[in-house]
């Protein structure tokens, strides 16, 4: 599939997968799924709707590579996809209320406010309780270390737009993690 | 802007914080802020929130879930009409494809065999294969468990509570990470990874497949960290 001497990069992985080549999809989602599993798993706060979302991600990436235009990196333009498919399942209610990691599975009683906040689980607990759109926002932004111009890219809305979720949601973040107290001090 | 300056909120200060709105006005205001402990205060907690944040440790996706994307990929592919351009010319070159890429078709194909009834039921296929697990390797099964979540019956959370609370009070309160079926030492259990509320601590609890709120036995637990 590629040169020995170097790995294909992501545009003409995609090029090969559009002409045919049987394993160039595989290897770019190789190249991505643990980032897009990444993404996934802290918006949506589970592991059976974040693998739901990131399959229907690859499968709608592997589609429809043909519309692919160029007008953003592959890795932006995979970003992307798996964003709305999170989206797509929190508008449409398809996120699971059973599963293990939302809040109905949190224990009653805690022993030590901030013992628990210092938690990987309090992080992932507190950013389902911020709006989706700041969620992802601060998700991309301060979680997974993205640009604000990349963010911006992913969710094709001005830097502005991408500042002001963040404000938003790491000032509700500040409060639910203990760093600050309801209302300011 | 230079007259006297009234105080900032949390929300101006959180704009501030990310840069709004423009350069100008940020200046202006974090000269407002520097001169008020309280959105000093305030902004340290921002900066701590950012802080958190970012040290979140990137999740790995389980094996068992990427088997799954690869399964329907390699579904994808074996549904494409012989390709749906041309077939690369590199393939066409010979009489025999060449080895990577019928090493990648073979897999593809038996990935779609094996895992045939995953793909089309996104999140509700067949359950996985139920591993053999001897006690010394719980901890290494664990953390390759966060994450899944094979739990047969006790999938449901209530029933999945009522067990831990009879057989196991102390783990009643701790949070699920992942769960799989596994054959503990020639025995069906269930093994439940469980955060114990602090950073990298684990409770990993192995229970009988029937428990429930009437009970049932602890087949091996285990605390990391």
């Amino acid at each position: 599939m590629s040169p020995a001497s170097r790995p294909l990069a992501d545009a003409e992985l995609l090029a090969a997968h559009r002409a045919g080549d049987p394993d160039a999809f595989g290897e770019l989602a190789r190249r991505y799924r643990r980032e897009l599993w990444a993404i996934a798993v802290r918006t949506l706060g589970n592991p059976h709707d974040a693998a739901d979302a990131v399959q229907e991600a690859l499968v709608a990436a592997y589609r429809r590579a043909a519309s692919y235009r160029g007008d953003a990196s592959v890795r932006t333009w995979l970003r992307r996809i798996v964003v709305n498919a999170c989206i797509d399942r929190i508008r449409h209610e398809r996120v699971r209320r059973t599963v293990p990691w939302p809040e109905r599975d949190l224990p009653a009683r805690r022993a030590d406010p901030a013992v628990e906040v210092a938690t990987r689980m309090a992080v992932g607990e507190a950013l389902a309780l911020v709006p989706v759109e700041q969620r992802i926002a601060v998700v991309l932004v301060d979680v997974q270390g993205y640009p604000v111009a990349e963010a911006a890219a992913i969710l094709e809305v001005p830097v502005g737009t991408v500042k002001s979720r963040c404000a938003r949601g790491r000032a509700r973040l500040a409060v639910l993690l203990g760093h600050l107290r309801e209302e300011g001090r | 802007m230079t007259g006297p300056a009234e105080p900032l909120d949390v929300a101006a200060l959180a704009a501030l914080d990310a840069g709004l709105p423009d350069e100008a006005a940020t200046a202006a205001r974090r000269r407002v802020a520097q001169a008020d402990p309280r959105a000093a205060e305030v902004l340290d907690a921002l900066a701590a929130t950012r802080a958190e944040l970012a040290a979140e440790a990137e999740p790995e996706p389980p094996a068992a879930v990427v088997a799954r994307w690869d399964a329907a990929l390699a579904a994808e592919q074996a549904a494409r009409p012989a390709g749906p351009r041309r077939p690369t010319r590199r393939r066409r070159r010979g009489p025999v494809p060449r080895p990577g890429l019928l090493a990648g078709a073979a897999a593809a194909a038996v990935t779609v065999a094996a895992a045939a009834a995953v793909v089309g039921t996104v999140g509700v296929g067949a359950p996985p294969p139920v591993p053999a697990v001897a006690r010394v390797d719980l901890v290494a099964v664990a953390t390759s468990t966060v994450g899944v979540l094979d739990l047969g019956d006790l999938a449901d959370p209530g029933r999945r509570a009522a067990c831990l609370r009879t057989v196991l009070p102390d783990a009643a309160g701790e949070r699920l990470l992942g769960g799989r079926r596994v054959v503990l030492d020639g025995r069906p259990g269930v093994l439940l990874v469980l955060a114990t509320g602090t950073r990298g601590g684990l409770h990993v609890v192995t229970v009988d497949p029937g428990c429930g709120p009437e009970g049932g036995a602890v087949l091996a637990q285990v605390r990391v960290g």
